[in-house]
């Protein structure tokens, strides 16, 4: 038996150049990207309805609803007036820079100032996919339950913005929304985790601040 | 279970730069999986078993070798390990992103890797 080398062994190299062309062809448009990964159902969708609400008058702003299948969130961002695209992966658990590559090209990126890529509901597999974005955040809810972090603690490793949402349920279902905040910052001392109810407004400005993308 | 896109891309990396007459004599792909990766061994490995049947990769199998995160620290000149998390609830011990010196946060030099470093083939004598 014998070894030989690969040339460029990287496994993720063409997805990576996939990603790589997005993140070219956004800056080439001047569109910011917002790459929202997160749980199922932990209020991806509303959240950035609610950030698009407080910003539109001075942001144009698109969205890619990425879903598994069907075009719930995608009817919801075109009734909540933003530019829209949907993005069905059929049968993956997470978006690839191929499929984001689509989508920008059917997107008006000319008149975008910022896009937000909803990637699909999942704490594990997109964290292993770089599409292009200029900024990656992570999505939990107290309706998830405490343990949400210690249970994927890789992503949240990664993750400089943590949203922890719904928390105007936490004395309902009797959750602790500072348990889920402790343990990211014990993987993550210097990100920052900041608290989110949609309904009353709770912590959107704290995120659009976070964000680092809207001037206000 | 993004095993199976990762495992097709591995196979794509293979056959895009090893000669055919070297993937049908290959027995063991040398995989780095860096210790940021989201990824299952067992899942990546069983993904590759299935997504090689019945090609010239079929008798290969993966073998890893685990690369530890590394970062440099954008406040002081610390470069090297961090620290790890290893709390009650936590089922394997965690890398914790700052400085384990300055505690500021941090430039990731390797732990991201997912490549292929080497391809071990039988030799002909050995068919």
């Amino acid at each position: 038996m014998h070894d030989i080398n690969l040339q460029d062994g990287d496994v993720m190299a063409r997805l990576n150049d996939l990603a790589k062309k997005n993140r070219e062809k956004l800056k080439a448009h001047d569109v910011i990207a917002i790459n929202v990964m997160g749980a199922i159902g932990s209020g991806k969708t509303e959240l950035i309805k609610a950030v698009t609400e407080k910003v539109k008058g001075s942001y144009n702003i698109g969205a890619v609803a990425g879903d598994v299948a069907g075009t719930d969130d995608y009817e919801k961002f075109r009734e909540a007036g933003i530019t829209a695209y949907n993005l069905n992966t059929h049968s993956d658990c997470h978006l690839d820079p191929h499929l984001v590559d689509h989508s920008l090209e059917n997107m008006p990126l000319d008149s975008l100032d910022v896009l937000f890529v909803e990637n699909v509901g999942n704490l594990v597999c997109p964290a292993d996919f770089d599409l292009g974005t200029e900024l990656d955040i992570v999505v939990i809810s107290v309706t998830e339950g405490e343990d949400m972090v210690r249970k994927h603690p890789k992503i949240f490793a990664k993750s400089e913005i943590v949203v922890i949402n719904k928390v105007d349920l936490a004395d309902a279902i009797g959750v602790d929304p500072e348990v889920p905040k402790e343990d990211y910052y014990n993987v993550n001392p210097n990100g920052q985790a900041i608290f989110t109810a949609v309904p009353e407004g709770r912590g959107i400005d704290e995120l659009i601040d976070a964000l680092d993308v809207f001037e206000t | 279970m993004h095993e199976y896109s990762i495992a097709r891309e591995l196979v794509e990396t293979l056959i895009d730069q090893v000669d055919e007459a070297d993937l049908r004599r290959a027995e063991v792909v040398h995989v780095e999986l860096g210790e940021l990766r989201v990824l299952s061994k067992e899942a990546l490995s069983s993904a590759y078993d299935i997504t090689t049947q019945e090609t010239v990769l079929e008798y290969s199998r993966i073998e890893f070798e685990d690369v530890e995160l590394e970062v440099s620290c954008k406040e002081c000149d610390f470069v090297g390990q961090v620290n790890h998390e290893e709390a009650e609830g936590l089922h394997f011990a965690i890398p914790v992103l700052s400085c384990p010196r300055c505690g500021g946060p941090v430039e990731v030099k390797k732990g991201n890797e997912l490549a292929i470093r080497t391809l071990t083939i039988a030799d002909d004598d050995e068919d």
